[in-house]
């Protein structure tokens, strides 16, 4: 391409080729210019000379008629007499007026005679100046006298300017007597001159210096010419002499104005030159035309002016602009088309150099044959691979030199020559030692104007890529054996897996029914164990009827473990989404975590925060078994101290809440090399310990997949011997209700003093953070020395205390004195002693027979019913509550019922039913039984029952649709609303939901255990 | 209702236009420029005479007042008195007795400037001249039966009155003298040398420039008022009359060096001055008006030829 630098060169040739053409132009227009205004000068000098020239012949011819007669030449001499010469004047003046008055007519202005030595004798045109000497203002009267011959031409004289002539007179014998004149005035010229310019318009101006003779009362009739005010003047510039030629046209004068605005005229006419000139006015030219007119002694004396139309001028103008405009239309068309031509080559060089490079640089022989088929060029590449000299090669033909075919000389077997075409494939060429070798060649005939000039080949070697190509094929074939066997191998895998999987499945399939096979009759063994021991037994039958019990029960949790895990890795675990409270769930996975702790000298306590939400969405049961699986190892691995639940916020917005469960106890603890494998399935801290501690090694890895599957997190901090903190993350969904905080059991307690006397670290700082969430002033006692002592001190600080936690654990044997001596020590009224206690101690304290208590609160302690006690503490309720929570205690520790119902047991198995229906009657209660749901809605519709516990799988109609009838009211409409517990052996977690979905009331699994019925139907059953 | 068309040019220009035209308005020599005041010359004086020696003084008021002055020329004073009373003439070169007779019939017309006379007075005198070979004194005069005498023109002062005034000082009664009307003084002067006439009436001062021609002086009046600058009242306005007075007053001589007429400059002009004409008159026993003819055609009034053919002026 063109670089910048050829680009402006380019220009600049362009621009110096307009400017020699224009200037050609232009030079030829001012020829032609020039040309036409010295025709339209010579033309007017010719006309001007020519006219001067016949009025001075017709002045000849007067002066000869009138002049030179006898008479007259006699009177001239009269006066050179000076006393004869006014007479000799008059005489003269009388015998030639008439003369004059003919000579006026015929357009002569001056008639003046003169005496020798240039004396004026008689102006007629001003007769009455006379006398006056012209020598030194006329010298054409001078020379004409001197030289005795007549004297013509232009003069201003005294008087009046014109065109004079001089002649002298003689007497007959030759002596002087003067000399006479005769003169014109400049318009009887300019008459006969618009005669032969009738196209032009015609003035005259003067030297002012030539007006210095004039008389004074003569100057008044000069004016300034416009067209150089200077140093010209015009004759009656206003045109109002008599004898005045017509007054100049208006465009004239504005010729003279343009005059004026012209130094280049100005100075030519200075300079005597004169000359034409084109002048323009708007769009029009016209021409100004300067004459010089001499005086007689070729001074010169002024300018014969002429103002005509310039249109050939103008057309001059516009043929030059035509031409120019058309040349530079030319011009750049050339200059485009050439601009054209340079990029066409300047490309074409740049590809023939792109080519050569490609071609130089390629890898791949490149050659090029002429129509010939001889070689033009052929590139390093090529050379080299053919192993030739370039320069060697070219000329010659490739069918010689490195292309040789067995055949003839027309080369019919050459697939190159046969093609006529593109051509491309495998061709043999040999080196220059003769060895062949095999390229791949592609070639493409050159064609021009139809006919083939030659072909250009490419070709490169591939020997190399041939052997490599067989290489690769023998790869190849033995890769596709050995994919086959792969695929066989995939396909077996595929068909083994499926298998795996349908074995899987069926294993699955057969855990859950053996589950329920295996619960059913272990359903019979415990809750029949369970019904031993409640008879007579000595010592070593009893501990073997427990021993069965325990066995029963840890197979049950094995079989429990197992079946979770199992539903776990299948993948077929699906988390259920529904509000749940979270309050009551952690409560409630304390309270059945207090049953596993049995008599070990250990706390369980429970926690929550009061900025968790106490509303959630998520899946209860799996957290519930979260908290369960950590707090029965919690439980199971600590032998006293304290197991403890914290649940605190984590992260709230508007629609996620993820709470913090810790699991905190004071267990044996975890080693650093039982901490990797503590997680995974069928392994324990320390294999050791299963056979300590029992289990399945499943709890915690069911755990972490759980977490997993909610999006928590799990993670722990232990230490041999100091215990464990487990700590888990659950994200939960926010439930949005305006009255999520109206369930929390909450109660004003602003300022009431209260003292918490608590042995357990943990659970005084937990039932003090409850108390102070209430606003109470709390005041503490570590042991049961100080209690009475800070008593004593709240009341002299004049805030005596109102309530007293007073923990059994504190001084089991103490409680009951401290109570009393609380309720003695003179306060009125007494603060009121609420006695936490762990169910199986309290049995000490209600032998009394004056219950100095006002409340027994269980341990864990449940917040709702820590603030229903203080609820009536506070309204001075305690005496009766204090009664009634002994009476139900009592009927606990006792098993004995507390209120009659009538329940109706649905269940198919007979063992089952048979140990239920003990159990119940053993609480007291009056129960009917049937075997299916179909006979439960039948007995329902007839006679009236209190509650309903309902086996989930029966024949004919199971516990779920009996459920669901009995909800619509099949079962009457009494008992629409009637406690619905299920009893089922699915004891699979989610089992509970599923129940509650359908409308049960609560859920018991089996084995069903004598305690825990006698929990819920407490519950359940309203007292009447 | 606002023009949409000026509704484009700013507000600074308006104003700027609107003072521009109360300047142009009040200037008083673009007031000037708007008229064009009409001057007539001595008709007594050759045209040629009187374009030469009137245009300088003409254009000296043109470029003080900012005015425009046209020459219009008639050819007798009679044609002079009667356009001027047609308001056809602003401005006039008038003789005392031409003056008189339009004052008779128009008083607008007022004579403000008397031009100097060459001896620096402003009077003359009218002379009764004849050629060198004519009688010689009044005494021959009186013996010719039949005097015919050329004359400038009717209503001149050198005319009919001053020079039949001088006969009858002599005792040639007025009424046996043909009075040929000539035109000019130029004209007299030159056709008493001719001889075609044996008496004329001139300006004394004329005739003595013609003594190189023979030409003799037999008699001359006593002095009367020099020519006049009147102007027409009714044409123009009394400001301009007094621009016009105190210009021409404050002409210097270098101003006035090459004037024609009022070369010598002007004074100022008053009724008492005229005195000596009406006098004059009184002792012919004429009124001004009666040497008013009716109006010429082309110089009906001339005999020897229009006024615009003489060569020379009779002014001086």
């Amino acid at each position: 391409m063109m670089n910048v630098r050829h680009r402006i060169a380019f220009a600049l040739f362009l621009l110096l080729a307009w400017l020699a053409v224009a200037g050609m132009f232009r030079q030829r227009h001012s020829e032609q210019r020039s040309a036409y205004l010295n025709q339209s000068l010579e033309m007017q000098d010719l006309a001007w000379r020519a006219t001067v020239r016949s009025f001075e012949d017709g002045l000849g011819v007067y002066v000869n008629e009138y002049v030179r007669r006898p008479e007259i030449l006699d009177l001239l001499a009269k006066a050179q007499v000076e006393s004869q010469r006014v007479q000799a004047r008059v005489l003269l003046y009388r015998k030639l007026s008439p003369v004059y008055q003919v000579l006026r007519a015929r357009g002569v202005r001056h008639l003046h005679f003169h005496l020798p030595h240039a004396v004026s004798l008689l102006r007629f045109h001003t007769p009455h100046q006379s006398d006056d000497t012209l020598l030194a203002v006329r010298p054409s009267v001078r020379l004409a006298q001197l030289h005795r011959q007549t004297v013509e031409g232009f003069e201003v004289g005294k008087v009046i300017s014109g065109f004079r002539s001089v002649h002298p007179l003689e007497a007959g014998n030759g002596e002087l007597l003067g000399s006479v004149e005769l003169g014109l005035p400049f318009d009887t010229l300019r008459q006969a001159i618009a005669e032969l310019k009738p196209d032009s318009e015609f003035n005259l101006i003067l030297r002012r210096h030539a007006l210095r003779h004039l008389f004074d009362e003569s100057l008044g009739l000069y004016g300034p010419w416009a067209g150089d005010p200077s140093a010209w003047v015009e004759e009656d510039p206003r045109r109002e002499l008599p004898d005045a030629p017509p007054p100049m046209s208006f465009t004239s004068r504005r010729l003279e104005a343009r005059i004026a605005e012209r130094e280049d005229i100005r100075q030519a006419l200075e300079l005597s030159e004169g000359g034409a000139f084109k002048l323009t006015l708007g769009a029009k030219a016209y021409v100004a035309v300067f004459t010089p007119i001499t005086d007689v002694q070729r001074d010169l004396a002024g300018y014969l002016v002429s103002y005509a139309d310039g249109r050939a001028l103008a057309e001059q103008d516009v043929n030059f602009f035509t031409n120019l405009a058309l040349t530079t239309f030319f011009v750049m068309l050339a200059g485009w088309a050439l601009y054209r031509l340079m990029l066409s080559r300047s490309r074409l060089a740049q590809e023939r150099r792109q080519f050569q490079a490609i071609a130089e640089s390629m890898g791949e022989g490149l050659y090029v044959t002429d129509s010939a088929g001889q070689l033009t060029y052929i590139n390093p590449a090529g050379a080299a691979l053919l192993e030739r000299d370039r320069d060697k090669l070219l000329g010659e033909s490739p069918h010689d030199s490195f292309h040789p075919r067995s055949s003839g000389p027309d080369r019919s077997d050459c697939p190159l020559c046969r093609s006529r075409g593109p051509f491309h494939g495998e061709l043999t060429f040999v080196r220059s030692n003769r060895e062949p070798f095999v390229v791949r060649a592609a070639s493409r005939p050159l064609i021009e104007g139809g006919a083939v000039r030659g072909m250009v080949t490419v070709f490169e070697d591939i020997s190399e890529r041939k052997r490599t190509e067989a290489e690769l094929l023998r790869a190849k074939e033995s890769l596709e054996k050995a994919n086959e066997r792969l695929k066989r191998a995939i396909a077996h895998s595929n068909r083994m897996a499926e298998q795996a999987r349908n074995a899987n499945e069926a294993k699955s399939r057969f855990l859950a029914n053996m589950s329920h096979e295996i619960r059913t009759p272990m359903n019979g063994i415990v809750g029949m164990a369970e019904l031993m021991l409640g008879t007579e037994l000595d010592k070593e039958q009893e501990q073997y009827v427990r021993t069965m019990r325990a066995c029963g029960e840890s197979l049950l949790s094995i079989i429990n473990d197992i079946l979770d895990f199992s539903k776990i890795e299948a993948d077929r675990l699906v988390l259920a989404e529904e509000d749940f409270n979270m309050l009551e769930l952690v409560e409630e996975s304390a309270d059945l975590l207090t049953l596993q702790i049995g008599d070990k000298p250990m706390e369980m306590i429970s926690y929550v925060a009061p900025d968790v939400p106490l509303w959630l969405r998520g899946d209860p049961g799996r957290l519930r078994q979260v908290l369960l699986n950590l707090g029965s190892n919690a439980v199971k691995f600590t032998t006293r101290g304290e197991v403890a639940i914290l649940v605190s916020l984590a992260e709230c917005t508007d629609e996620r809440a993820t709470v913090c469960c810790e699991v905190r106890d004071t267990g044996v603890g975890i080693s650093a090399e039982q901490r990797e494998k503590l997680f995974l399935p069928f392994e324990q801290g320390d294999p050791s310990s299963t056979r300590q501690f029992g289990g399945t090694g499943l709890g915690l890895a069911i755990t972490r997949r759980l977490l997993d599957l909610m999006g928590g997190t799990i993670d722990f901090d232990s230490a041999p011997g100091k215990g464990t903190i487990f700590r888990c993350t659950i994200p939960l969904k926010s439930v949005v209700s305006e009255d999520n905080s109206a369930d929390s059991p909450t109660l004003d307690c602003s300022g009431v003093p209260m003292l918490v006397a608590c042995a357990n670290v943990t659970q005084r700082d937990f039932l003090i953070r409850r108390l102070e969430n209430q606003q109470a002033l709390i005041r503490v006692a570590h042991n049961s020395e100080l209690v009475l002592a800070v008593a004593e001190q709240a009341r002299l600080e004049g805030a005596p205390l109102r309530v007293v936690f007073l923990d059994h654990d504190l001084a089991p044997p103490m409680t009951v004195p401290l109570a009393h001596a609380l309720r003695r020590a003179g306060q009125e009224p007494p603060p009121a002693v609420i006695v936490l206690s762990r169910l199986s101690r309290l049995s000490v304290a209600h032998k009394e027979d004056e219950q100095p208590f006002s409340g027994v609160l269980h341990k864990p302690i449940r917040t709702a019913k820590l603030m229903e006690m203080l609820e009536q503490v506070l309204s001075h309720r305690s005496g009766l509550l204090a009664s009634k929570l002994d009476e139900d205690k009592k009927r606990s520790e006792q098993d004995v019922p507390v209120e009659k119902g009538r329940i109706l047991l649905a269940e198919d198995n007979p063992v089952n039913r048979k140990l239920a229906m003990t159990f119940l009657s053993r609480l007291g209660f009056e129960a009917e039984e049937v075997e299916n749901g179909r006979q439960a809605l039948e007995l329902l519709g007839k006679d009236r029952f209190d509650l309903v516990l309902m086996d989930v799988q029966m024949p004919e109609m199971d516990g779920m649709e009996a459920t669901r009838r009995i909800r619509t009211g099949q079962g009457g409409d009494e008992h629409m609303d009637i406690p619905i517990i299920a009893l089922t052996a699915h004891a699979m977690h989610g089992d509970r939901e599923r129940c509650l979905r359908v409308g049960m009331s609560d859920y018991l699994a089996k084995p069903i255990r004598m305690a825990e019925l006698s929990d819920k139907l407490q519950r359940w059953i309203q007292p009447s | 209702m606002k023009d949409p068309a000026m509704s484009h040019i700013p507000e600074k220009i308006r104003r700027l236009r609107t003072f521009l035209f109360l300047a142009v308005l009040l200037s008083p020599s673009l007031l000037f420029a708007q008229q064009t005041l009409t001057y007539t010359p001595l008709p007594m004086v050759g045209v040629r005479k009187v374009v030469a020696d009137s245009r300088p003084m003409l254009d000296f008021l043109e470029e003080s007042l900012g005015i425009d002055i046209e020459l219009h020329y008639e050819k007798v004073n009679a044609d002079v008195v009667r356009a001027f009373q047609q308001g056809n003439i602003d401005l006039a070169e008038i003789g005392p007795l031409p003056y008189v007779a339009l004052r008779e019939m128009y008083p607008q017309a007022q004579a403000v400037l008397f031009f100097v006379e060459p001896d620096g007075s402003t009077h003359y005198t009218c002379a009764l001249v004849t050629a060198f070979d004519g009688p010689g004194s009044m005494a021959e005069v009186k013996k010719i039966a039949h005097i015919p005498l050329a004359s400038t023109q009717q209503l001149s002062t050198c005319g009919p009155l001053s020079t039949g005034y001088l006969l009858h000082k002599h005792g040639i009664d007025p009424q046996t003298v043909s009075f040929e009307i000539l035109g000019n003084h130029e004209a007299v002067a030159l056709a008493v040398i001719r001889d075609e006439y044996p008496l004329g009436g001139i300006k004394t001062h004329i005739a003595r420039r013609y003594l190189s021609l023979g030409l003799q002086v037999l008699d001359e009046t006593p002095p009367m008022p020099a020519f006049a600058l009147v102007v027409n009242r009714k044409t123009v306005e009394a400001e301009t009359i007094d621009a016009i007075t105190e210009a021409l007053l404050a002409a210097s001589r270098d101003q006035r060096t090459e004037w024609g007429v009022a070369r010598r400059g002007f004074v100022r002009a008053r009724d008492d001055d005229y005195h000596s004409m009406l006098r004059m008159l009184q002792e012919t026993g004429r009124r001004a008006v009666d040497f008013l003819m009716k109006p010429s055609a082309d110089g009906e009034e001339q005999k020897g030829g229009s006024a615009a053919d003489g060569e020379e002026g009779g002014r001086e």
